[in-house]
């Protein structure tokens, strides 16, 4: 399934060199310290094959990422946001006007309108959020 | 978000805020540049601060200056603008409305995404949902000048051309005619989502190209040498990269990323983003001058800078401690107005590669593309050495050169 989805993003848009396991777990450790939730299991074994996305002004943030000018880091993106505190939700990319989220409570991914935090779109899988976010 | 800080005694006077010895320093690094011949801006003093040093300092700043907006606080960060050659200017508040900043940025990018359907208005939704509403209309039936939201997008000379196709949609959707009054922006974005799409895409290409992908190629059919030569003196940059840049930029894409010759190992090299000058959500001041809000994309409101830290420093005053972006309105009671401040490179630049490194409008400087011209030069030339070898039927001597150099009518 992840596999399917990641053929399909490389061929349109900006992808990083995949994750390592141990880039993963630094992100959830570091999420945790923070008080926030852990990377959702589907969106870890994207990463896994492309540690970050960018399609333009659209961004989805990658695990563990140091001195990259092309793809965001998801924990520092999320601790300046949160401003280090406890979060029940999870940003996981972003465009000029929206928010990919995932909140684990609900188990859904949710794009969500920047100023006013309204849902657009909540779905259980990753896929169409994020395919509507990159614009796909 | 809008914060509005009720202040007095503020320098808060319309325009920049820069000193005497920054503008004599501005002026004199132009006249050198002119005397040079080259539009390539180098500082020589090395600055002792890393990038990322210098974007936590203005951030700082500007965060000292909006939780408290004194002179003293604005002194400061001017000053430190200043230090890196980046301009603190103001402006009296007009808000833009969220129609213009909409079309504006449509316009820039080239492309309408379709907007959610909550975000429709009722009479669009339900012609939308319900197709035994719809009424029976002709394109010709919709006169688009009831409508106050098309005479915002009208004012881009793109958008004005899909008129037709406008009607076309709201006659495919059966909206009442005496109801155009009523739609709203993302009603019009949805009708040439739907006009525009090709089958399975969210976005739609409504023009042929966008505002920021044509300054792409005219800054860089203008600018090429100069921007290699800046780029390649950074430090750690890649050849191959710098190279597959201006090749992409050349067909007015600037994310590497997305290029079919992307490698991993470019990850780490600069970004380049076009920057409006004066920013889109301030469209209001060129209204204020008289100018279409349209015009916020002209190519010379434009520029090319490096995402970071020098676009993000751009951007420092707009973003708070939480990294979202808001304004700040200052609203001076001495003299009843309100401001807004933002940050700008210096004027003239049509590129910022550093805070030290810039390249500058040509055409403000008055100066001759002298690489390309060069170019130029070497073409005739080598044809003039060729005819000369060719023997003296086509021998012409020092016919090319007048008494000031090269003539190049000579040929």
């Amino acid at each position: 399934m992840t596999e399917t989805l990641f053929n399909k993003l490389k061929e349109v848009v900006g992808c990083n060199l995949p994750a390592s396991e141990a880039q993963i777990r630094a992100a959830n450790l570091k999420l945790k310290q923070d008080g926030l939730p852990p990377l959702p299991e589907e969106f870890a074994a994207l990463l896994k094959c492309a540690n970050g996305f960018s399609n333009d002004d659209v961004r989805i943030f990658g695990a563990e990422l140091k001195n990259s000018s092309y793809f965001d880091d998801l924990f520092t993106y999320n601790h300046s946001l949160f401003h280090g505190k406890p979060a029940n939700w999870l940003v996981l990319g972003r465009d000029d006007y929206y928010f990919l989220i995932y909140i684990p409570s609900i188990q859904a991914y949710q794009l969500v309108d920047q100023d006013t935090l309204q849902p657009e779109m909540s779905t259980e899988t990753l896929e169409t959020p994020l395919l509507s976010i990159l614009r796909i | 978000m809008a914060y509005t800080h009720d202040i007095t005694g503020m320098n808060a006077a319309q325009g920049a805020h820069l000193s005497a010895e920054k503008n004599a320093e501005l002026l004199k690094r132009i006249q050198d540049l002119k005397r040079q011949n080259t539009v390539l801006h180098q500082g020589s003093v090395p600055n002792t601060k890393s990038g990322d040093e210098i974007y936590q300092e203005i951030l700082d700043s500007c965060n000292k200056f909006v939780s408290t907006p004194t002179d003293d606080t604005e002194n400061k960060l001017a000053k430190v603008l200043e230090e890196n050659n980046l301009v603190l200017h103001s402006y009296v508040y007009d808000k833009t409305s969220q129609d213009k900043r909409d079309v504006a940025r449509m316009a820039f990018n080239g492309y309408v995404d379709r907007p959610p359907e909550f975000k429709l208005s009722p009479i669009m939704r339900e012609m939308k949902n319900y197709p035994q509403k719809r009424m029976q209309t002709k394109p010709e039936d919709y006169d688009l000048s009831a409508s106050s939201v098309w005479n915002v997008f009208k004012q881009v000379p793109e958008f004005a051309a899909t008129e037709e196709k406008i009607k076309k949609g709201l006659a495919l959707y059966g909206i009442p005619p005496e109801k155009l009054p009523e739609l709203q922006c993302k009603d019009f974005c949805f009708i040439l989502n739907d006009q525009y799409r090709s089958s399975g895409k969210d976005s739609a290409k409504v023009f042929q190209e966008g505002y920021k992908a044509r300054f792409t190629k005219q800054f860089i059919a203008e600018y090429e040498n100069e921007f290699r030569q800046g780029l390649m003196s950074m430090k750690g940059i890649r050849k191959d990269y710098v190279e597959s840049l201006i090749s992409s930029m050349k067909r007015g894409i600037t994310d590497m990323s997305k290029s079919p010759y992307w490698k991993p190992e470019w990850s780490n090299q600069p970004v380049v983003d076009v920057h409006h000058i004066l920013n889109i959500k301030d469209a209001s001041v060129r209204e204020a001058e008289g100018k279409s809000f349209a015009s916020i994309n002209s190519y010379e409101n434009m520029c090319f800078i490096v995402r970071h830290p020098q676009h993000n420093a751009m951007h420092a005053l707009e973003q708070d401690l939480n990294n979202n972006y808001h304004e700040d309105i200052f609203y001076n009671r001495e003299i009843d107005k309100k401001y807004i401040y933002r940050i700008q490179p210096p004027e003239g630049v049509k590129c910022m590669l550093g805070f030290n490194t810039f390249i500058y409008d040509r055409q403000k400087l008055g100066i001759e593309k002298s690489m390309q011209q060069q170019q130029k030069r070497e073409k005739p030339l080598s044809e003039w050495r060729n005819r000369r070898a060719e023997g003296p039927k086509h021998f012409r001597g020092n016919q090319a050169f007048s008494r000031n150099g090269y003539d190049r009518n000579a040929f």
